[in-house]
């Protein structure tokens, strides 16, 4: 039996809404009377949301430790865009809480994917692009069809598996031989079900392949070489355990010379430790 | 030696960052970009000397358990080769730490 992208998104509505502070940030951005005292507000209502804020204003990802008190301060730190993008990341890391699969260990899932959004996003900040965070956000959410189909399609789950340990294929190729579609198809459709933005959905549904985005081919490369250098990093797997095959032409697209692999990393490790508690 | 400043090409794309440990191979690397001198920190700000030799035997065991991590890319590639050369760094780290303790 195939179920295809739509059906399972469909049925993912009875998993629940995304957070209202999601839509109430999404709003206040989009009239052009709001001022930091309302985001600050909406902020502020979610007290979780404004500590985590806090802290990630003063972690190693900004680089202004201990001086950031309030969350007018850090929304002026991060941007405002910038706070959106970390509000989508921790409302959806807050969809999934409490779901078991059975099929994953949640924490080693959740433990690649943000390994793959801090790779981006490093990879993002080499590249000098103007909004690294957009990229960890698509790191973060590349796997996240797969929760999806393990809580969605479990009875083919075990067959999907079952293929895979064989040996020889890709995970993603076998559960689109076993379902008709794959986890980066059901990613990127249930981003669009989100009403996030087409560029996160686009580097979702093509972060195996990247030469197919259809003009997010940056963000589409970026998030294919982190998921790769994720894995190699061995720091979790959302089902995948071997990095899939580099695409050379996505890394070429990054501009970025190999030897900086390494400087790479170290910025990788020196924020993973601030990231993880931050999300985990 | 570690980077003082960024390494940037005559177009501003950077090629290594500030903080980067470079040796040798760095240098040689430099002079084949056209990078003729760079601005490196004071000898005593750089990081203890690396724990000594390395086993040949873990040396070699920790290239193939990366290989067999890497084992579906084009392990030959540039960006690979610089791949492999790390993740071996990084298994043979802490077993040194552990042989140092």
């Amino acid at each position: 039996m195939k179920a295809s992208s739509p059906d399972m998104i469909a049925d993912i509505d009875t998993l629940g809404s995304f957070p209202a502070v999601y839509q109430q940030l999404d709003e206040a951005l989009n009239d052009p009377n709001s001022s930091i005292g309302r985001f600050s507000e909406i902020i502020e209502y979610d007290v979780d949301l404004t500590a985590r804020l806090l802290r990630l204003a003063n972690s190693s990802f900004y680089g202004f430790p201990g001086n950031i008190e309030t969350v007018g301060q850090a929304i002026t730190l991060i941007g405002l865009q910038q706070m959106q993008d970390l509000v989508t990341a921790r409302c959806a890391i807050d969809f999934f809480k409490g779901i078991s699969s059975g099929f994953v260990d949640m924490e080693s899932f959740w433990r690649h994917s943000i390994a793959c959004g801090t790779v981006a996003r490093v990879l993002a900040v080499y590249r000098r692009e103007a909004n690294p965070e957009r990229l960890f956000v698509a790191g973060l959410l590349h796997d996240i069809g797969r929760l999806v189909i393990y809580l969605k399609a479990s009875d083919a789950v075990p067959e999907i598996f079952c293929r895979y340990r064989a040996g020889g294929k890709l995970l993603v190729d076998c559960e689109q031989a076993v379902l008709g579609t794959n986890h980066a198809e059901v990613g990127a459709a249930l981003i669009r079900h989100w009403r996030l933005s087409p560029a996160l959905a686009e580097a979702v549904r093509c972060h195996h392949r990247p030469h197919d985005a259809a003009g997010h081919l940056v963000d589409a490369a970026t998030v294919h070489v982190a998921d790769v250098l994720a894995l190699a990093l061995e720091t979790g797997s959302s089902g995948q355990k071997l990095p899939p095959p580099l695409q050379p032409a996505a890394w070429n697209r990054l501009g970025l010379a190999p030897l900086l692999v390494e400087p790479i990393l170290n910025d990788v490790d020196a924020q993973m430790e601030d990231v993880l508690a931050l999300f985990l | 030696m570690i980077l003082k400043a960024p390494v940037c090409n005559l177009d501003r794309q950077l090629l290594l960052g500030a903080g980067a440990v470079i040796g040798e191979r760095h240098i040689r690397l430099f002079q084949s970009w056209g990078v003729l001198e760079v601005a490196v920190r004071d000898a005593e700000c750089a990081p203890a000397a690396s724990a000594g030799p390395v086993d040949p035997g873990a040396a070699e065991l920790a290239d193939r358990e990366v290989c067999q991590v890497l084992v579906h890319q084009a392990i030959d590639s540039p960006l690979m080769v610089e791949v492999r050369r790390l993740l071996v760094g990084r298994k043979l780290r802490p077993r040194n730490l552990l042989e140092a303790a």
